[in-house]
């Protein structure tokens, strides 16, 4: 035990002066994670801004079929009317960007109107994005024209327009807000810590492990009184306290995010600041400590096997897919959380959080998490330790 | 003391050796050390010389018990090198030529860390610190952290890192490899120290010069195999050709 704790001591200076692990581990998280908090709603909102206050250019033909709708073109904001544009050029000119849309009016529109007959009107636009911004502007002129329409149409036929509502649904969701934004948004917040726990854990396991077999100090580290499994304990020990600390410094940096960066909507920040009180917080942390175990003996594992840092670094790569595919999956909304889904690893986390967060957790399901994580941990560290043991494993030639 | 019993080490072979077609490979297994045995008295240099890839390294890192033998017996001051590691590990002290040292560590902090793990206590370790450090010089740069050091001043932190706790049986694996002259002269030294003090020294080589210099009982070492084994002085008396490299062609009937 002595021995554990002089190793541990001792790896843990190591890597404090170790300027990347600090970065990686402690600036990275506390800068970054504020970064996407303010900074993801502020780009959405000042790209959406932009999409629906652009000047676009509209080309009109058969102006003269339909002058009122098209005065009210031409009297809406940041949009301009061209007329003379053959019908047969509209695509190549939206294409080349001379113009952002056009709309076709034909003979019969006045017509069909007065003898309330549909009519047909083509509208012409380039949209492949998801916000449409072009479409839903051009079509809003035509849509309000067609109301103002039925309106008239109600009046002249003399009719009530709520015989047209058969049915009026009123929505009453018992869901709190809470709980809405647990269960779609709640996801995303364990599979930072997650990714902050790898990260975290990543660079001290390669120094620890390959980068101590290649610096050639790891003959005489075995050929001291500390036993194989105190060396191993030592240096997991200080992995496992990497890992979380970098989950914990994410953690800070999303406080800062939420709480000193004025840039969410007043509604959303509430119920953000409620969501992660401390009784959240706590639990998700525990969540994170066997992940954490997971991760340190795994990547130790690794980093053991690889003969040199870099050898070992290609090899822990595709780990980085192995963790934050299930990851991911416990975020896709529709994953019920069920006693088979909170038996798989990882993907686990995200579920029992999202639920966490919203105030439904069952317990029994909970405990579940628990014990699949720390069975989890057990083999992964089961594993580092057989893998320390075996000589050609640590002279791997 | 150190006791070698017809120890044997197989490895498992690799693509390596199956490329190189060696016949030291016997079925899935590669012969490191095939039934070498000898011993080592304390207050005398023993020398195991042999060509890079005999089995020396092998030899030595099974008597500082981090590889097991697949079979026969190692035990160092009485104690099993399998069953007692750990008593073998107190005892024992550990250098090769291109031992690393932790970068970010200082040079006081490296050995300090060593004393932890030995379980020295505070005073013994003062004492024993300060007599290295003075006697390697190394005061002057004990608190400048290892990656700032020159070759020459890693290497004596090495040597400070493997005297410490004042190991009864020391392990030289190939001490002087790729290092200077100057930096070779003190691991020298060092040796001449521990024999002088009655420590158990066994050293692996594969410069004939040094043999002359340092050795009191000469072991050769070739494709895992001994081909000699005895004193020093019986090895130049009963030598049969002109010079020790002629010597050592003729004893494993091997021409380079």
């Amino acid at each position: 035990m002595k021995n554990i704790k002089v190793i541990f001591k001792k790896e843990l200076k190591d890597m404090l002066r170790d300027r990347r692990t600090l970065i990686f581990m402690i600036l990275f998280p506390l800068l970054f994670v504020p970064l996407i908090v303010a900074g993801l709603p502020k780009l959405i909102s000042s790209i959406s801004e932009k999409n629906f206050n652009e000047t676009l250019t509209l080309a009109v033909v058969g102006e003269s079929y339909a002058p009122e709708l098209i005065n009210q073109y031409r009297e809406t904001e940041n949009l301009i009317v061209v007329t003379n544009v053959p019908v047969d050029s509209i695509n190549q000119r939206i294409s080349d960007e001379t113009i952002d849309g056009a709309i076709v009016i034909y003979e019969e529109f006045k017509n069909n109107l007065q003898n309330m007959i549909p009519v047909q009107v083509d509208l012409y636009f380039r949209s492949s994005d998801d916000l449409d911004a072009k479409k839903r502007r051009f079509e809003k002129v035509l849509l309000d024209f067609s109301d103002t329409i039925k309106t008239n149409r109600y009046e002249v036929l003399n009719l009530d327009q709520q015989i047209f509502t058969p049915i009026e649904i009123r929505y009453n969701n018992i869901a709190s807000q809470k709980e809405r934004i647990g269960k779609s948004a709640g996801g995303w917040l364990p599979y930072l810590f997650i990714l902050y726990c790898f990260m975290g854990a990543m660079y001290p396991a390669l120094d620890l492990g390959a980068g101590e077999k290649e610096r050639k100090t790891l003959e005489t580290i075995l050929v001291s009184p500390a036993s194989r499994l105190e060396i191993l304990l030592g240096k997991f020990g200080v992995i496992t306290t990497f890992g979380l600390l970098s989950a914990i410094m994410g953690l800070i940096g999303l406080s800062i995010g939420i709480n000193f960066m004025d840039v969410l909507p007043e509604e959303i920040h509430t119920v953000l600041k409620d969501m992660l009180d401390f009784k959240t917080i706590g639990i998700i942390l525990t969540l994170v400590v066997p992940v954490a175990i997971f991760f340190a003996a795994i990547l130790l594992s690794i980093s053991l096997y690889g003969r040199t840092y870099k050898e070992a670094q290609s090899l822990i790569a595709p780990l980085n897919i192995v963790v934050i595919f299930p990851a991911v999956i416990g975020t896709i909304p529709g994953i019920k959380f069920n006693a088979m889904t909170a038996a798989i690893p990882i993907v686990n986390i995200s579920l029992a959080t999202k639920e966490v967060i919203a105030g439904t957790i069952e317990i029994p399901l909970l405990f579940e998490v628990y014990l699949s994580l720390l069975i989890l941990a057990g083999l992964a560290i089961f594993l580092a330790v057989k893998m320390f043991n075996n000589e050609n494993v640590i002279f791997r030639g | 003391m150190i006791e070698l019993k017809n120890v044997t080490k197989y490895y498992k072979t690799t693509k390596q050796h199956k490329k190189e077609k060696n016949d030291r490979i016997s079925g899935k297994y590669f012969k490191g050390v095939d039934d070498i045995s000898f011993t080592c008295q304390p207050g005398r240099v023993f020398g195991l010389l042999g060509p890079n890839g005999a089995g020396k390294t092998t030899t030595l890192r099974m008597i500082s018990t981090i590889l097991k033998p697949t079979s026969g017996t190692i035990s160092v001051l009485g104690f099993d090198t399998t069953r007692q590691a750990s008593e073998v590990r107190n005892h024992l002290g550990f250098l090769t030529g291109n031992t690393g040292l932790y970068d970010r560590l200082t040079a006081e902090e490296m050995v300090k860390y060593y004393a932890d793990l030995y379980g020295m206590d505070k005073a013994t370790y003062r004492q024993r610190r300060d007599k290295l450090f003075h006697l390697l010089g190394m005061e002057e740069f004990a608190n400048r952290r290892n990656g700032k050091l020159s070759d020459g001043m890693k290497q004596k932190v090495s040597i400070a890192r493997t005297m410490i706790h004042d190991p009864q049986v020391i392990v030289f694996d190939e001490p002087t490899e790729g290092l200077d002259v100057m930096t070779s002269r003190s691991i020298i030294n060092l040796i001449r120290l521990c024999r002088d003090e009655g420590k158990t020294v066994i050293f692996s080589t594969h410069r004939m010069g040094e043999v002359g210099q340092l050795c009191d009982d000469l072991a050769i070492i070739h494709n895992g195999r001994l081909f000699y084994n005895g004193t020093y002085k019986d090895f130049l008396s009963g030598m049969k050709t002109e010079t020790l490299e002629d010597e050592f062609i003729r004893l494993t009937g091997e021409e380079a």
